[in-house]
């Protein structure tokens, strides 16, 4: 009974493509930013197959991350009331991810230096964290940003045709070449 | 070595046991007289300029000053570049920049070079150790991987470590490349948003809880990666690896201080308040612009970090002394680049190649060596190598663009040529045509700037009247001025035809 309960609460596959269209998108979009900031001094001394490599290994990660965070969807969704969570799967969270990571996108680029990194302190994370999880509930409140929020899913999901298969093949190119 | 330390060390030890190499040594009966091992210690960004040894007004180095007595001391000895990465891919292949082409900001030796190692040289009868402390210096020993018995990880030693290289056993040099330099870089806004912030996190908590008791100004740690270390534990692991390592071996040990940031100890910070005014050089056009006053407080600093690191090679030497590693063993003292602090320019960031940023130490001790030699003649990192696989019994190899080293097997006196290489914003498949080159010969050293300004432009300096570099003797045009230009340009024009097309 319990565990047919449990799997009641897991999202649907549309659902959870659409939650992972968008944490990829993010993820994805950041990396590849900081992919070509970099680009320029790799031409300098590495072959178009090094670069591929390292596009590899940062793609692997971006992949790993973001099934981290849908890892933590899924869990919440599981355990959570169905109220808070389950019933609002998809626009709950997007506007986790879009905040969470539009914070860690603001505080990375203006603090770059270890020295006075904010995340340093648990205060500030946790406080961070609380904010970040109430704004989310309240902005999902609002019909109209739900709405869009939704509607931006649907449509991330095509993304997914482009993420999947170059994940696959960096995936690839990664075990190779730790395996082999 | 605290017990932390052993562990990281027993830790690192236990899958090299694992290597076909390293058990055969173990398994092989023990010789009688194993050949003689071979020790490397780089010290990065160390400027033999600022060193007590060759001379320095402040006493930085009296420990180098001891370990001179029992070495060959080479006064007028230059690095391959600049920077770490042509000046390490110089020493480990003896080529220089404009044949390996690591010419770049964490560039890398091309392809064909790789087989051409100063690990190879030694082959698989020696037991081949690499410790790159430096990160930059990993870049380039990890493409050694296949000629290497053992690398042990940077972070080997230290007390905060967060590089991800080691894990990658098959892959550590891309590893080394995306991860540590670049999608878990602490300096800068990481590639990965999640992992890297978390990484950055906990790197930033600990630096700020960490006990830096003993280092007024911080414990030592390289700006660019989450490493932080101690010199004392650095020196007491290395102490205890020097002890263990199966004869024969050759072992590249390259530590990271004393480059920047300079993070002397209690007993040194504040040695060098004492009045001394380094000579005040002209503002060079491609230098930065930090003034006199900037200039000589990181000259402090930095002369105060090697007082530190200098007492604690020390405690090495007296280690290695009293468990009789001087009686079987190469004992090579040098560094990949300089450091300036002169016409603007701090540190070696830069175009320009003067004295202090190129004219690096060395001092070899061979085995039993009981008294002091010295060598005036100009000599280059690219001399290394052959002169340490003929003194071990083996050939020079024919890539080789050194000589022997005068005293080791090479001639004093010899008018030979020498050249150091800056072309880190060149393309390494391309002609260096944006670059500094200087060519030293004899007394004489010219630079040639290319590609920086609409014209070309030269400096020539007698080194041995004016040893600061502070009069161009090339607007006079004397007659030498233009056998060393037609010789480097010539020399230049030779390392770029491969690459034009």
């Amino acid at each position: 009974m319990f565990k047919l309960s449990l799997f009641k609460k897991l999202p649907s596959l549309e659902q959870a493509s659409q939650v992972f269209a968008v944490i990829a998108l993010v993820n994805y979009s950041w990396a590849t930013l900081r992919f070509f900031y970099r680009f320029p001094s790799w031409l300098f001394y590495s072959s178009v197959g090094e670069i591929n490599v390292y596009f590899s290994y940062l793609i692997v990660v971006n992949l790993l991350e973001s099934a981290l965070l849908f890892a933590l969807y899924i869990v919440a969704s599981l355990f959570l009331p169905p109220k808070w969570f389950h019933e609002r799967f998809v626009s709950r969270s997007i506007s986790l991810t879009i905040l969470g990571l539009g914070y860690l996108i603001y505080v990375n680029y203006n603090f770059p230096s270890t020295d006075s990194y904010p995340l340093a302190s648990y205060t500030r994370v946790l406080t961070v964290a609380v904010l970040i999880v109430l704004l989310a509930f309240l902005v999902d409140r609002v019909a109209f940003i739900r709405n869009q929020l939704d509607g931006f899913a649907n449509r991330a999901v095509v993304f997914l045709y482009v993420i999947i298969p170059v994940s696959a093949a960096a995936l690839l190119v990664v075990l190779f070449r730790n395996i082999f | 070595m605290n017990r932390r330390d052993f562990l990281k060390l027993t830790g690192a030890a236990a899958p090299a046991l694992l290597l076909p190499g390293v058990i055969s040594k173990l398994r092989s009966p023990r010789k009688q007289s194993p050949p003689p091992n071979v020790i490397v210690i780089v010290f990065d960004a160390m400027s033999a300029r600022n060193l007590s040894v060759y001379g320095y007004a402040r006493r930085t180095s009296p420990n180098l000053e001891r370990f001179a007595e029992r070495a060959t001391v080479y006064h007028a000895h230059y690095t391959g570049g600049n920077f770490t990465i042509p000046g390490v891919s110089t020493l480990l292949t003896g080529t220089y920049p404009w044949t390996h082409r690591a010419i770049n900001q964490s560039g890398a030796i091309e392809g064909s070079i790789v087989e051409n190692s100063i690990f190879r040289a030694f082959g698989d009868e020696y037991h081949r150790v690499a410790f790159p402390q430096s990160v930059w210096s990993s870049f380039i020993v990890t493409q050694f991987v296949r000629d290497l018995d053992w690398i042990l990880p940077s972070g080997s030693f230290s007390e905060v470590d967060y590089l991800l290289n080691e894990h990658f056993r098959n892959d550590q040099n891309r590893a080394a490349r995306i991860l540590d330099d670049f999608v878990f870089v602490p300096n800068e806004a990481p590639a990965s948003l999640v992992f890297g912030s978390l990484q950055k996190a906990l790197y930033a908590r600990d630096l700020a809880q960490i006990d830096s008791d003993g280092y007024p100004r911080g414990l030592p740690h390289n700006a660019n990666y989450p490493l932080q270390f101690r010199l004392e534990s650095l020196f007491d692991g290395l102490a205890s690896l020097l002890q263990h390592l199966e004869s024969p071996f050759i072992t590249y040990l390259h530590l990271f201080p004393p480059h920047a940031p300079y993070r002397a100890t209690e007993k040194f910070y504040s040695t060098f308040v004492d009045g001394f005014k380094p000579l005040r050089k002209p503002q060079h056009r491609f230098a930065d612009t930090f003034s006199n006053t900037d200039l000589n407080d990181a000259r402090r600093s930095y002369d105060e970090y090697i007082a530190s690191l200098d007492w604690e090679f020390g405690r090495l030497m007296d280690a290695m002394n009293s468990s009789g590693i001087f009686d079987n063993s190469y004992v090579v003292i040098t560094s990949d680049h300089g450091e300036m602090f002169e016409r603007g320019e701090k540190a070696h960031s830069t175009p320009l190649l003067y004295d202090p940023v190129v004219h690096i130490p060395l001092l070899i001790s061979v085995p039993s060596q009981i008294s002091r030699k010295d060598i005036y003649s100009p000599t280059s990192a690219v001399d290394l190598l052959p002169t340490l696989t003929q003194l071990t019994g083996r050939p020079i190899p024919n890539w080789c663009e050194g000589t022997l080293l005068p005293g080791l097997g090479g001639k004093e006196g010899e008018r030979r040529s020498i050249f150091v290489v800056e072309a880190k914003m060149n393309s390494a498949f391309r002609p260096l045509t944006m670059a500094t080159v200087a060519i030293r010969k004899g007394n004489h050293k010219l630079i040639h700037y290319t590609g920086y300004e609409a014209e070309d432009s030269f400096e020539l300096y007698d080194l041995s009247e004016d040893r600061e570099e502070l009069e161009d003797l090339y607007p006079g045009q004397p007659s030498f001025a233009n056998q060393l230009k037609e010789e480097l340009l010539e020399s230049l024009f030779k390392a770029n035809k491969p690459y034009i097309k």
